[in-house]
This record gives C-alpha cells, structure tokens and sequence, in this order.
C-alpha cells in the first residue's frame, strides 16, 4: 500500500512544478531563486523524510485521531480546519488555474464562469469518494500519464533548440541569498507527503519503505522544472509568460506524432493530473473538516446526503466565487502571499506531528 | 384435506385423480399428468400395486422405490404435486414419490459467448442438467450444491454452487441472505435475480457475470467464487466479479499467453474507441481542429462541407442509427433480420454521406465504434459501455476535449467506487486470480 503515498508525492510535484512554483522562481531568476530551488529540495526532502518518520509510529491513524487524543476540543478544530484549509486552497488554486488554461489553450469560446462551474461541479463530485477509491483512481490516472510525462521531458531536454547556454548564466547567481516567497515556493511541490495525515488510515499494515524515493524523484523534477523552460525560452525573456510551463511545451513539436503539438498531448495529461489533484486535496480537505466537528449525514427531502459532498460543495461554491473574481494577475499575488502562510503552517503541522510522536514513544 | 369443489386442485383439467383397486386393497393417487411421467408411475406405482398381496407389502414397496417417502405434514401437499412429485394415498398415510417428467434437457450450442476452439456447448435450461454438466467438470465432493426456490408464486427451482473450500464465507453468507430476501413474484432469469439482490436501483455496469458457459462456470469455481444455477434458463450468474473479469474471454484459456496479453489490450483500446471516439469527433471538429494534423484537418472539414448541421446532430443521427440496426437485428426473427442489415447497410455505406447529412469521416467513426463495442466478450458489460459515449458527447459538446476527458475519468471514478460483494471493483493491481486462469508457477 506505501505506493500510494508515493502516488500523492508525485501528484504534488508533477502539478505544481508546471502551475505557479516556476513562475515565481523565475522571475527571481537573478535574484537568488536558484538556491531556493537547491534550499527547497532540501527542506522539503527533509521535512517529508521527518513527517513520514513520524506518521509511521502511529499505524493506521490519521491526524484527526492523534489530535482528538492529544488535544483539547479548543485547539484542536482550528488546527483541523486550517489544515483542511491549506490542502482545499490547494487544490482551489489549480483548479482556477486550470480553468483558464483550458479557456486559454484548448476552448477560447467556451464562457469562462461555465467552465469554471464544470471544473468546480467536477471536483465537488470526485472528492466526495471514499478515499480509498481516490487513492485507486490515482494509481491508475499516474499510472497512465507518468510514459507520456517522461516522455515529454525527454522531448523537451534534448531538443534542438535547448540552450544549455542560457542555464551556464545561472551560474553567476547561485550564492545569493533568496527571498522568503520564492523559498516558499520552491519547497512547495514537495508537499504532497502531508496526504499522508490522513491517508496513514488506510495504511495500517504496511510501513512506507523506499524512502531514498522522496529526495531522488523530487530533485529530478524540480530540476527539471526550473531549467527547462529557461533552456528553451532563453534566460531573458522566460519570465514573460503567464503559463511558462505551457509555453515551454509548446516549442515542441513532434514530427511523427498523431498529435503533432506536443502541447497537446501535454495538456490531456494535466487535465488527469489536475482533476486528480483536484480530487485528493478536497477529499482531504473535506474528510478533515467532516471528522474535526464529526458532521453526521443530512437528510434533504427524504435523500440521505453524506456531510462529505455538502462540504466539497460548499468547496466548489467558495472557489466558484473565488475564480470568477479573480484575474491571472491578481491569482498569482494570492498565490505568492498564500505560499508564505502555508510553509508556516506546514512547519508548524511537522514540528507538532513529530513531538506527538516523540511523546507517544516515551507513553509506550 | 382436500375439499372437492372448491379447491382449486380439482379446476385444473390435467389433475388427475385416480383410484386403483388390485381385488385387495385400494390406493388413491393424485398428481399433475402434465408434470409428470406416465411410464414412471405406471412402473414404480402401478405394477407394483398390481403384484402387492396387502397394503403392508405395498408400503415396503413404495419405501424401497428410489424416492418414495411418507409425508406427515400434509399442508403442502400441492406444493409437492407441483414439483412434480406424484402422491399415493394408503390406507389414510400419504406417500410422495418423485416422478417428474424430464424438461427440456437437450444441450444447445453456446450462442451469446463462442469460442474458437473451446467446449462448445452451453448449459442447458433444465437446472438438473446443467449442475449436471458442472459437476461433471468438477468431480470434487467439496462442490456443494444448495438447492433452493426463488419467487413466492414460480418458485423456481435454483442451486447454489460452490466449493467449500474455495468459497468466501463472508460472501457465501451474504449472498444466501440476499437470496433469500427475494420478494418477487416470480423469477425467471439470472439477470433478474441480479436486479433484485443488488441493493442500488441505479444499476449500470455489471458486478456478476451472467454466462451460459460451463467452462468458465468451472474455472469460476475454482477461483473461488459463487454460482447460481436458475431452471429455465440456459445462463448462470457468477459472484462476485470485477472488471477485469468482463474483459476475459474463455479464449483467454487456451491461447499462447503472449496472444492473450494482446488481445486483452486489444480489449481495452476497443473500450477506449467505443467510448470516446465520436465525442472526440465532436470536440476535434467543433472545438479543437488544430489538435490534430493541417492535412487532415482541413480533409475533415472538407468532408464536412456538404453538412450543414453542426457535428452535435451530425454523430447524435449516427449512432442512433447504428443502434437501432444493432437493436433490430437482435429482436427480429432471423429471416427478416438480413433486410434490416442490408437496408441499414445501405443507410450507413454511402448514402447517408452523398445525401450530406454525415460527413464520411463521421461514416468511419460509426463504424469504428460498433465494431471495437464488440470485442467486449460479456454482453451486458458492452451494453454498458454503449451508453456511456452519449454523456461524453454531451460534455464533448459543451466544453470540448476537456469535457471529454474528465467525462472518462468521472466515468472511471464511478467504477472504482463500485463493488462486488465487498470486493474493489475497478483498479490498476486487481490482485485478482488470473484470467487464463493461471497462477504464476502453476506450470512448473
């Protein structure tokens, strides 16, 4: 079963390695991202290999059950729900993110609110599964994408029009100090382990093994991510663009394909992968919210409906209103300003978790 | 017992009431002739009683025959009589004897599910004959039968199959409680006891297998699962399956394991065109035509040209068509049913593109998807991936390919929310039984 964490690591890094993570650390390119990006492979491997370390003396058990023995009613909700919280904006972001990718790139003429409404109507619906199907559905959707997504790295890395020239720049500004936004942001993609805070339910036999996976899959992709698009769009003007991930993928150009553009094929696989990372962080964020105050499921006009699907509604109602007054320009300022928040609350939510932990141990 | 006029026994003109007299005692026999066998009874009843010095000799008799029994508890005397049972009155004690008239045991060949060099026959619609052919395959004692009616007015005789060993008792409990349950009047296929032991009234796709293939009957039993044998029909339902069991055929069994692998994925990519292909259409030529290759298209709208409705009506009139040849040349009688395909054909060839109501690409699609509809080798699961692509041309209409794509994967949610008598439905690592039915070093 410790696949499946793996599934949600590589989920969380696939996603936001494309999404806003490189376009914020490049646009602090000269001004000392490219040791956030070495700063934040380092932390985020740390912090993961910690946190699932210490997960791991509670087999079986997720947060809302460690914190429910551990802490008064009075802290522990809010830390709950502000759990809950970081992994629905999470998910929120990528939707309205995505939202306007499709607008942009695959139906210009479709009316922006109602594809929102569909993405929105999309992830109400996914996430309010039992999360083992979840975790089912996100083996088979990385399952089927990872060939193509390798594949697409590949392309993109040793075509001909990578200049490697461009990443030789970089190295005059390695040894500055990065500020604290593209840190956050650079640390980020790793936190996919946090799944693993209420998913360790569903793992209560086996232990997460093969941890060396967290470090190695993590550089590789973050690499990537940060590099390639500076290789391909130049040094210069790889800050220019909005999606820079979308616009990389688009140089390319597969000469035998069925799909001629790469970006296409490219954007097929995000679409799994979004709606998938869509799906696990509501459905996290909605089992943590359901379990903190232990709602019940409510009868409306004779039909039983689990607390779960009121809560990813009101999800999908909140983003909805969210995504329709929100703009490209004034998404990413929210994102640059919610990245700081949530790498205090996810050093806050490791620190807790492993001296819970280190108390259990002395308890036993 | 029985009161003359009134019971409802005596209404029926093929009750048959007799009284026989030898010079030294009498018997009084009741039974249904339409239900029974005359030579039977004439042999194990009639001859007997001819050749019995007293009543006493008579009962030794009739409770040495094979199946003779006396019967205390006389309130479900009709019920008896209508299993087939014939009873003799003696001297005021009543006495069953079973003297059924053989159904129709005659074996056809399999026709819903052939294979190429398998068994084959099917099973038969006699419930007997069929528990016959399975046990026949499977000579273990650990194969048990439990017999049982289902339906409070057919009572329609059932088994239950399954080995002991094998066999999940949690599931072997849940499923005899489910049975059990039935409150239909009557029951007369497998697929409707399906209906009535699932719980959700919302049924899409199929969590047991119906077949009429003994073999795979076998090969399901020694995989440990639950068969429901139903009399007066030749097709039996297999519990619990998941969906890697829809795409196995018996096939699978006997070909090289390299060939089986292909033509699994053949499976699958058939699945995927089924569903998505004219959705795809849809979204490529109304939403996204640069998805695709310049050359192709610009011979795309080429070939649309000469249409002037938008694709939506294009692909709905289509596959509608398509279906309803499939449709009605399943209901026809076979004599009328070619000129159904032959017209359809006509339809579907060449004039529904020069009249410019399809494109021909649009003629292509249709045809791709019925055709790879039927690599599905369960029937009902091919039925349900028919209905799947108009939803998705729905979504394929009103929001292109992305519409499409999470179409597939609600689609593929819903499955992996599905289960089968506790089991996970639909995932990547099934952990089922192989369905060659093979295990890894079994053949060593």
């Amino acid at each position: 079963m410790s696949r499946y964490f793996y599934y949600f690591y590589t989920v969380g890094l696939l996603i936001n390695t494309i999404f806003f993570v490189p376009r914020i650390l490049l646009s602090e390119r000269y001004d000392g991202s490219v040791m956030a990006v070495f700063a934040g492979i380092l932390f985020g491997s740390v912090s993961a290999f910690l946190f699932t370390k210490a997960m791991m003396r509670f087999p079986g058990e997720g947060i809302p059950e460690i914190f429910e023995r551990n802490f008064p009613k009075i802290i522990r909700i809010p830390l709950l729900i502000g759990l809950a919280m970081m992994w629905t904006i999470a998910g929120s972001i990528i939707l309205v993110a995505f939202s306007s990718i499709s607008i942009r790139f695959l139906s210009p003429e479709t009316n922006p609110a109602f594809m929102l409404m569909f993405y929105c109507a999309f992830g109400c619906y996914a996430a309010s599964f039992r999360p083992s199907t979840v975790l089912n559905m996100a083996e088979l959707i990385i399952l089927l994408n990872l060939p193509f997504v390798a594949f697409i790295m590949y392309k993109l890395i040793s075509s001909p029009y990578f200049e490697w020239d461009s990443i030789q720049v970089l190295a005059d500004y390695v040894f500055r100090i990065p500020s604290l936004t593209s840190f956050a942001a650079a640390t980020y993609p790793f936190t996919g382990y946090i799944s693993l805070a209420l998913y360790n339910r569903l793992y209560e036999k086996t232990r997460v093994g093969h941890l060396w996976i967290l470090p190695t899959i993590g550089t590789a992709v973050m690499l990537v991510s940060y590099f390639v698009p500076i290789g391909l769009l130049g040094i210069d003007s790889v800050d220019h663009y909005i999606y820079t991930w979308i616009t990389a993928v688009d140089t390319l150009r597969m000469k035998f394909g069925f799909i001629d553009r790469a970006l296409y094929l490219f954007l097929f696989m995000y679409i799994g992968l979004s709606l998938i990372f869509i799906a696990i962080s509501w459905n996290v964020g909605s089992v943590l919210v359901r379990d903190a105050f232990g709602f019940k499921p409510v009868t409306i006009l004779k039909v039983k409906v689990p607390s779960q699907v009121m809560i990813n509604a009101g999800f999908a109602i909140a983003t909805f209103l969210f995504g329709v007054n929100s703009s490209d320009k004034s998404l990413i300022e929210f994102v640059s300003g919610w990245l700081n928040t949530r790498l205090a609350a996810e050093i806050l939510l490791v620190i807790i978790v492993i001296w819970l932990s280190r108390r259990e141990v002395k308890h036993a | 017992m029985m009161q003359p006029s009134s019971d409802p026994l005596l209404q029926s003109d093929d009750f048959v009431r007799e009284t026989l007299d030898n010079g030294r005692f009498q018997i009084e026999i009741w039974y249904y002739s339409t239900l029974c066998d005359p030579d039977l009874i004439r042999k194990e009843i009639a001859h007997p009683f001819l050749l019995s010095d007293s009543p006493e000799t008579f009962e030794k008799v009739l409770c040495s025959a094979l199946t003779g029994v006396r019967i205390t508890d006389t309130v479900h005397l009709s019920e008896e009589m209508l299993q087939g049972n014939t009873i003799i009155r003696l001297q005021g004690a009543d006495y069953k004897l079973k003297t059924p008239k053989p159904g129709n045991t005659k074996l056809m060949q399999a026709s819903t599910e052939t294979t190429l060099q398998g068994p084959q026959t099917a099973l038969s619609e006699d419930a007997d004959t069929s528990l016959m052919l399975v046990r026949r395959r499977y000579p273990q004692q650990d194969l048990i039968s439990e017999q049982m009616n289902l339906g409070s007015k057919s009572r329609t005789k059932a088994y239950l199959l399954y080995d002991k060993n094998k066999a999940n008792p949690r599931i072997l409990e849940e499923f005899r409680r489910k049975l059990k349950a039935i409150d239909a009047e009557v029951v007369f296929t497998v697929g409707q006891v399906e209906a009535l032991i699932t719980d959700t009234q919302l049924r899409w796709f199929p969590t047991m297998i119906v077949t009429e293939r003994p073999d795979r009957c076998v090969l399901n039993l020694s995989q440990g699962k639950i068969v429901l044998i139903v009399d007066g029909t030749p097709f039996v339902l297999i519990a619990p399956a998941v969906f890697q069991d829809f795409l196995s055929a018996m096939d699978d069994i006997f070909l090289p394991s390299l060939i089986t692998k292909a033509l699994v994925m053949l499976r699958y990519i058939g699945i995927l065109i089924t569903t998505t292909l004219p959705a795809l259409y849809v979204a490529v030529t109304s939403y996204n035509p640069e998805v695709i290759r310049v050359q192709f298209a610009l011979s795309l709208a080429g070939s649309r040209a000469a249409v002037p409705y938008p694709t939506f009506f294009e692909v709905i009139f289509m596959l509608f068509l398509i279906e309803a040849l499939i449709e009605a040349s399943l209901r026809l009688p076979r004599y009328i049913g070619s000129t159904a395909t032959t017209v359809g054909g006509l339809i579907l060839g060449q004039a529904a593109q020069q009249a410019g109501l399809v494109s021909s690409v649009m003629i292509i699609v249709t045809s791709a998807v019925a055709i790879s509809n039927f690599l599905i080798p369960i029937n009902i699961m091919s039925f349900a991936f028919r209905v799947i692509k108009y939803p998705l041309i729905l979504l394929a209409t009103l929001f292109g390919i992305v519409g499409v794509v999470a179409g597939l994967i609600a689609v593929c949610f819903y499955l992996a929310n599905q289960n089968s008598f506790g089991l996970t439905y639909f995932r990547v690592f099934i952990g089922e039984p192989a369905v060659s039915g093979y295990k890894e070093g079994d053949t060593k």
